[in-house]
């Protein structure tokens, strides 16, 4: 019994340092006005000067390729410097026959600086289509936009402004799921964005170790040339490339402005997104094995990269320990200032799910929407079953690992996002 | 490690080159002057402070919130803090007898309250001066002196609400301060209670940030870190199986009074709820009777000019913010004090840095509508005035020896009783008799021996006769009450050896079987 309570005790104060740190990284960017006005995008726009290549990688996304192409034409920076690669794979000739009749429409009004690339070879994947984005881009800053995206027309005087103002080299933009109501799952989904995009990155940017989005980033083309590319074998490219960034000692500037966030949907079913998380939790565990991160330069980006990587082995002994602790806390009797500490974790979780009703709020109050009542008791009674359905998500990704299934489990878009929010802002440099 | 040592030194050579850091330690000197000199001899140790160090020892020694049957009738924030102070000092004894062990941690605490209410009264008038004043007469006040260097749970309270508050008022933009702040107010509940008087104030001034950018998250996480914080007694209380009453006919009655009610946090509540200090206009209340016999006899300056410039303040404050701050803090505890509750003297400590911070903010305010020289003069010559009263009518805190005869009385009783006798005995010896080189297992505060069953049923079988010695330090015999085993060993007993000086006399008495 002495044992058992002495690793529940240890275990426990794991869980406490862990939901505080967590907790923290929520509110990080609401802490001190600094940090606040130091995440937000410049007020005025620099002339433009960097020319952008914008990579489009597209697999099945005929229902939504051709706005996200009309997007790109409509981006407010000079044609001569931008250029937009749709990337597909030649059996995808739904999206393929999109493109093409959107290009080609394009170029009937004079606007011809977007070009269709049609792959054969292996693997069918994202990275592997960005990798061919790279060898063909021309621009000197690249960039990932995925084919539900809605960019906003400025990002990109956003992006030259703080490369030729601050000469940083790689720049992560905010991304936004908007569509809080479309299923019971989505406000959290969307809330995770929220926190992620707008605090967190913020917070390891700054510490020197940052693991970039899938799109709305920026490179300057030479570190992407530096560093190889992407991985083709990594679920989740978009983590990885950020350890091999920080080990080549780029730094990462991290913004979020509310009215730039790249705005995008939640996964269309319960399906698709146990699919997407699945896939970025063994995506973690992928680059957990990889250990390139257990060469970055300093402990605190060490520990923060493992923290970031073993966090859906950590969701998903956590989920295996619940039936364990309810048992401990309900039917065995342990000394008082034990079962205060074992009641902490609780505290904690109920402070991060303060925060979650908070940020619903400011997000909503940000975004322009209006929240009802049986809508934010609805968030609440769901928050409990979301984390079972992250960790079962992760236990999940620690199956399909171990039992070496790496294949792509891809989400459907459906362009939701563009009912939900569309951009209101003008155009600074009219 | 020389370079640290000269980054350090630079670094402290920097912060001396502010006049505010030069006042700033100025007035802490002075403080740890007044409040050290003499502090282990006067004022006699007082039966509260032997409670709380008692109930420290018992955290270190026992892991229990005290040695006998707790009843809730404080929250432990205070003494677990005392517990951990007797922890990294090596123990109760360091300091000698054990109260002096507590009393150095209260000047530790004074100095920092003093700290806290100079940068207070500093970011609120935006001047030195008053933060001057407001520091010495905190610092100086006979008052405060007799009682802040007693080891009280109300110093460690004042202490949590000056930083609690220090903490909103100063470090404007930082959510995470803001959240300290809301633990910080509720370990200042959880070390005394009437600190509930300064809440509305605090979420007044919370809700003053409401046009700043983390307004969402400032007032919320506070209320959420404070609540977190005080829940934790509750959750103690449940999982002890304490939290009501087992039967709520009789909750109202005194907390151990009853043998088959067992005690209870809602059951002490009720019971405190109900009792009263008589009210406010009645000569024979607590409130007139402490205000004639100690508050005014102490220091009239303080209580008179601090509750009348509050007073003052808040009408000025419909004009000046920073003053109608200033004399809600007052305020709010004033009408606590007045409106009849049960209180004891002590119970004025937390008024004092409050009074401290009107009396500076009020003198600068005038000040600040005199021409320059009259300014300085008029500054000047109360800081003169105000320490030269106060040090006069401190003297016999600077130069009486009264715990001396304590201590006397002690020595006598190790060399002369056996340590197998049952002590009736004051608990401001308690840790000494308990757990001294010589100890006495059977060393009992009277108060438990009248009211707590688990001494006088278990141990002395309802009989007084099973008492051997009373050791009668000075006042005891006024809180024997009678029908208690105490009273009745008082009553049946001799004075065996007196230890006397001036009016103040420790009896030793040997009960006649």
């Amino acid at each position: 019994m002495v044992i058992i309570l002495a690793i529940l005790t240890i275990f426990t104060i794991i869980v406490i340092v862990q939901a505080i740190y967590t907790t923290y990284l929520m509110i990080y960017t609401w802490d001190d006005e600094t940090k606040f006005q130091e995440q937000r995008p410049p007020n005025e726009f620099a002339a433009p000067k960097f020319s952008f290549t914008t990579l489009l990688p597209a697999k099945n996304e005929e229902g939504v390729i051709s706005q996200t192409i009309q997007n790109f034409a409509n981006l407010n920076y000079p044609k001569e410097l931008v250029e937009a690669l749709v990337i597909c794979e030649k059996s995808d000739s739904g999206t393929i026959q999109e493109a093409e009749e959107k290009i080609k429409s394009l170029k009937d009004k004079g606007i011809s600086n977007i070009t269709l690339i049609i792959f054969a070879d292996k693997p069918v994947n994202k990275p592997h289509a960005l990798n061919l984005g790279l060898a063909n881009a021309k621009g000197e800053v690249i960039t990932i936009f995925d084919a539900e995206d809605q960019f906003h027309p400025d990002i990109f005087n956003v992006i030259n402004t703080i490369m030729t103002n601050e000469g940083v080299r790689v720049v992560q933009a905010g991304v936004q799921l908007m569509d809080f109501g479309s299923h019971w799952y989505s406000v959290h989904n969307v809330l995770e964005y929220f926190f992620w995009f707008k605090s967190r990155l913020y917070y390891h940017a700054k510490q020197g170790f940052t693991t970039l989005g899938g799109n709305t980033i920026f490179f300057r083309k030479d570190v992407l040339e530096d560093i190889g590319g992407w991985d083709e074998n990594i679920l989740t490219e978009d983590a990885d490339v950020g350890v091999r960034i920080s080990l080549s000692g780029y730094k990462v500037r991290v913004i979020y402005g509310d009215e730039y966030a790249t705005r995008e949907e939640t996964p269309p079913t319960l399906g698709q997104f146990i699919h997407q998380r699945t896939r970025w939790s063994q995506g973690f565990i992928q680059i957990l094995k990889k250990e390139n991160w257990e060469k970055l330069s300093t402990w605190p980006q060490r520990i923060t990269a493992f923290y970031i990587f073993s966090f859906p082995i950590f969701q998903a002994i956590l989920l295996s320990y619940l039936p364990f602790s309810a048992y401990m806390a309900l039917l065995i009797k342990v000394p008082t200032a034990l079962a205060i500490l074992f009641n902490v974790p609780v505290y904690l979780l109920a402070a991060q799910f303060l925060f979650n009703v908070i940020g619903l709020y400011e997000f909503a109050s940000i975004y322009g929407f209006s929240l009802h009542f049986p809508f934010v008791f609805q968030a609440l009674v769901t928050y409990f079953p979301y984390q079972w359905l992250l960790a079962f998500s992760a236990l999940r990704a620690v199956f399909r690992e171990g039992s070496r299934q790496k294949g792509w489990e891809k989400t459907k878009h459906v362009g939701v996002s563009r009912q939900y929010a569309k951009f209101s802002a003008g155009n600074k440099n009219e | 490690m020389s370079n640290f040592f000269q980054d350090v030194f630079g670094d402290v050579k920097k912060w001396m080159e502010s006049w505010s850091n030069r006042a700033l330690l100025g007035v802490l000197f002075i403080s740890f002057l007044a409040h050290s000199f003499n502090m282990f001899n006067y004022p006699l140790y007082l039966g509260d402070e032997g409670i709380y160090v008692e109930q420290a020892w018992a955290v270190v020694r026992e892991a229990k919130v005290s040695p006998y049957t707790f009843w809730y009738d404080h929250a432990p924030g205070g003494w677990f803090l005392i517990a951990l102070w007797s922890f990294l000092t090596g123990g109760f004894f360091t300091f000698g007898m054990s109260i002096n062990s507590g009393r150095i941690f209260m000047l530790l605490i004074h100095l920092a309250s003093t700290g806290l209410l100079f940068q207070v009264t500093k970011k609120l008038s935006g001047s030195i001066f008053p933060a001057i004043i407001a520091g010495l007469i905190f610092s100086l006040s006979p008052l405060g002196l007799y009682y802040q260097r007693m080891v009280l749970l109300d110093n460690i309270m004042v202490f949590w609400i000056l930083i609690s508050f220090y903490l909103i008022l100063f470090e404007n933009q930082r959510l995470t301060n803001l959240i300290l702040s809301g633990i910080f107010f509720a370990v200042a509940i959880l070390t005394k209670e009437n600190a509930i008087f300064f809440f509305p104030i605090m979420i007044y001034l919370l809700y003053k940030r409401k046009n700043q950018y983390n307004f969402r998250f400032a007032l919320p996480g506070w209320v959420f870190s404070f609540g977190s914080v005080i829940s934790l007694y509750v959750l103690y209380s449940l999982l002890k199986g304490e939290f009501l009453p087992p039967n709520l006919i009789t909750a109202f009655s005194a907390p151990l009074s009853d043998p088959n009610q067992r005690p209870s946090l809602i059951g002490t509540f009720l019971w405190q709820m109900s009792r009263s200090g008589g009210m406010v206009w009645d000569s024979q209340s607590q409130f007139q009777q402490y205000l004639k016999g100690d508050w005014l006899f102490r220091d009239p300056f303080l209580i008179v000019s601090g509750a009348a410039i509050s007073i003052i303040n808040f009408f000025l404050g419909f004009k000046y913010k920073s003053l109608f701050i200033a004399s809600i803090f007052s305020l709010s505890y004033l009408i606590y004090i007045i409106k009849g509750s049960v209180i004891l003297p002590f119970y004025i400590v937390p008024l004092l840095p409050f009074f401290a911070l009107n009396i500076g903010l009020f003198i600068d305010k005038i000040a600040s509508f005199l021409p320059e020289i009259m300014k300085f003069s008029l500054i000047g010559g109360f800081i003169v005035l105000l320490a030269f009263g106060n040090i006069v009518a401190s003297r016999d805190a600077y130069l009486l020896n009264l715990t001396g005869l304590q201590i006397a009385s002690f020595n006598w009783v190790k060399e002369n009783i056996s340590p197998d006798k049952f002590l009736l005995i004051d608990d401001n010896l308690w840790v000494d008799f308990r757990d001294g080189r010589k100890k006495y297992p059977l060393a009992h505060s009277h108060w438990k021996v009248a009211r707590d069953p688990d001494v006088n049923e278990k141990i002395l079988h309802m009989n007084y006769k099973n008492i051997d010695y009373l050791i009668m330090s000075p006042n005891m015999a006024q809180w024997l009450e009678d029908g208690t085993l105490s009273k009745d060993a008082y009553n049946n007993s001799t004075v065996i050896k007196t230890f006397t000086l001036g009016n103040t006399t420790v009896e030793i008495r040997q009960v006649q079987k």
